[in-house]
């Protein structure tokens, strides 16, 4: 008897491995159930990968770089190939200053990912603070809380956004990595207006469960409570969230820098790859203007389509409602 | 409904009076040496001192803090928005020039957004699973991921390239010539109601499944009426108090893509003015223009909540 224990031990895999199997089946079913959310997903995957690996930054320690998924640096130029239409030499053509297209797209990966995801997770961490903080002891304080994010979100995005940067450059100057990082706080206080107000309702439905008030009732702390009963039963709105904002994010990251407002040149971003100066070369070489644009809808849908499958999947009863779904709020 | 009403615009003033500060502390936010770039950008450089502190006193940063938010408020109140650094026009009569133009753009968008939307939104809701459903979810979420400066471009470029042909882009105002005015800016409204449209199209269709679902529809189908009245009548006229939210709650997104469209297109409405004024640290407009729009916005949110609670018969006598 003791000897078949044994042996089912030791036939037993590890836990690890039982629980890598776990996740495989998860994002198995995942799959099947949403081919367009696994599909996106892969989208995004690659989009990550191109982002860390356009050059050998990152495996060097930042210390020196050269080109490894991206055939050339972003800003290598090469003036007596401007403006060529696609080859097998420069797939995505070169633009007016005979810059390899498709080198500019990797690289401008890393721009949308880094502005995306810095905004988002700022704009989660503030929201989930100021809407489970206001949900939770609600009465007078969420009243005073919400009439602040009233305002907060009065302003369009994008409208707020264009002064916020201006401003910001009064402040720290000219440098286009501090610019950049300027857009990212900006964007991210931005998104997350709206994002607490979501995520206040959330907290109001869970804080009227019964095992909150058993809680209660044994004497747990407040911040025992937010932390142990009502962040765990939020957390699939702020993913869904966050990858819905995600979409948001990158889209308004182009649009400010279309305007001319936003990454500054020359670091590589879609939306300042279709600014309004390229315009008489883009009656040239008209495939200057569909690269960076492909790339940009391609990011946004797949965010959106990720978004709305993991919502279905994470929490059916968000479905169909109007701030749990991906919309856009610039441009 | 008239105590549901007054609570409502009760509860505006704060909100009004939050956002005036906010954009009276943009101003203020800037840093010491651009105010002494403006000024040297704004003051010609005979005039001195005295021109130096006409440019502080327009941009309102001399007198102590509170007492400069109150001249601010009651400006605004009294509907002064102070001088144009750059043209030294009233901003207020610059933005009576723009604002139709925005209000026209604005609308023709919205209206194209419905167009497209709300039939499309319904057929995916009656012929649920069919083709014409799958097509018109992956339109609508296609159309929120395109964005609209890229399609702007696109209309600009490709046609002048392919058959010669380029929207028209010298502006005509409405009173000056009604047709041309109104051909130039469908172009530009289209562009803009495509991105409003997938928002609308996807709320469609959730509203009226969960409508086609409901008791008096299975009495509706009882009774013999036909699918149209079923469909308009019956579940159509419930599905769209929500809508309404949606189309409100879509205002914000309006005004950030007529700034884009304006930019693209040559179009003087409120959203170029305001880039523009940006551009050439032009504060006092930037200031202007921003109050205006949040107070749009505010009003528009405010007429939203109000109409909602009026279109529903539950609600009105609640």
């Amino acid at each position: 008897m003791a000897k078949a224990a044994e042996t089912a031990l030791v036939l037993a895999p590890p836990e690890s491995h039982r629980r890598a199997r776990g996740w495989f089946r998860g994002l198995w079913r995942f799959a099947r159930r949403k081919p367009l959310g696994a599909f996106s997903a892969i989208i995004i995957a690659s989009m990550l990968l191109a982002a860390a690996l356009a050059d050998t930054q990152v495996l060097t320690g930042f210390a020196d770089s050269q080109p490894l998924l991206a055939p050339d640096h972003f800003d290598k130029q090469e003036l007596t190939a401007t403006l060529e239409d696609p080859s097998w030499e420069h797939p995505f053509g070169t633009d007016q200053l005979g810059r390899d297209m498709l080198s500019r797209v990797i690289y401008g990966t890393r721009t949308s990912v880094l502005v995306g995801l810095g905004s988002v997770v700022l704009a989660a961490m503030i929201a989930t603070t100021v809407g489970v903080v206001s949900g939770y002891f609600g009465r007078w304080f969420d009243v005073a809380v919400q009439r602040v994010v009233d305002v907060w979100i009065s302003f369009p995005a994008l409208v707020l956004l264009l002064t916020f940067v201006e401003i910001a450059k009064g402040h720290i100057g000219l440098d286009p990595k501090r610019q950049t990082a300027a857009l990212t706080v900006a964007l991210g206080v931005l998104l997350a207006g709206g994002a607490s107000r979501v995520i206040r309702s959330a907290t109001l439905a869970i804080k009227n469960n019964a095992y909150v008030d058993a809680a209660i009732c044994l004497g747990a702390s407040h911040p025992r409570i937010i932390l142990l009963h009502i962040l765990p039963n939020v957390a699939p709105v702020i993913i869904v969230l966050t990858t819905l904002q995600l979409g948001t994010a990158i889209l308004a990251e182009a649009t400010v820098s279309f305007l001319g407002f936003g990454v500054p040149p020359p670091l590589p971003s879609w939306g300042q790859m279709l600014s309004r100066d390229g315009l008489l070369f883009f009656r040239v070489d008209p495939w200057l203007a569909f690269f960076p644009g492909m790339a940009i809808a391609l990011a946004v849908y797949s965010f959106n389509m990720l978004g709305d499958s993991l919502r279905d999947v994470l929490d059916p009863r968000l479905r169909g409602s109007v701030a749990v779904s991906s919309g856009r709020s610039v441009g | 409904m008239g105590t549901y009403v007054l609570r409502r615009l009760l509860l505006a003033i704060p909100t009004l009076l939050g956002v005036t500060f906010l954009v009276f502390l943009i101003v203020r936010a800037l840093p010491g040496d651009v105010i002494e770039i403006i000024v040297g950008q704004y003051t010609p450089a005979g005039l001195g001192e005295e021109a130096r502190e006409q440019v502080r006193k327009d941009l309102g940063v001399d007198d102590p803090f509170l007492v400069e938010y109150f001249q601010f408020l009651g400006g605004a109140l009294t509907g002064d928005l102070g001088t144009s650094l750059q043209s030294r026009q009233p901003v207020t009569s610059e933005i009576q020039d723009r604002l139709p133009v925005t209000l026209e753009l604005g609308i023709m968008a919205m209206f194209f957004s419905l167009i497209i939307a709300l039939p499309i939104g319904v057929l995916a809701a009656v012929r649920q699973d069919s083709w014409a459903d799958y097509l018109a979810r992956s339109t609508a979420i296609g159309f929120l991921a395109i964005p609209s400066f890229w399609l702007g471009t696109i209309v600009i470029v490709y046609p002048n390239v392919w058959w010669n042909w380029a929207p028209p882009i010298e502006f005509k105002y409405f009173w000056e010539d009604p047709v041309d005015n109104v051909y130039m800016l469908s172009i530009p409204a289209a562009i803009l109601g495509i991105g409003l449209a997938g928002s609308v199209m996807r709320l469609t269709r959730a509203q009226m499944l969960e409508v086609l679902r409901q008791d008096y529809i299975r009495t509706a189908w009882a009774k013999g009426l036909q699918e149209r009245s079923v469909v308009m009548r019956h579940a159509f006229k419930n599905a769209f108090i929500p809508i309404i939210t949606l189309i409100g709650l879509q205002v914000p997104i309006v005004i950030g893509g007529t700034v884009v469209l304006e930019t693209i297109f040559n179009i003087p409405g409120m959203g170029r003015y305001l880039v523009e004024a940006i551009l050439v640290r032009n504060y006092t407009v930037v200031q202007g223009v921003n109050l205006l729009i949040a107070l749009t916005v505010i009003l528009s949110n405010l007429a939203v909540d109000v109409a909602y609670v009026y279109l529903d018969p539950r609600l009105r006598h609640a």
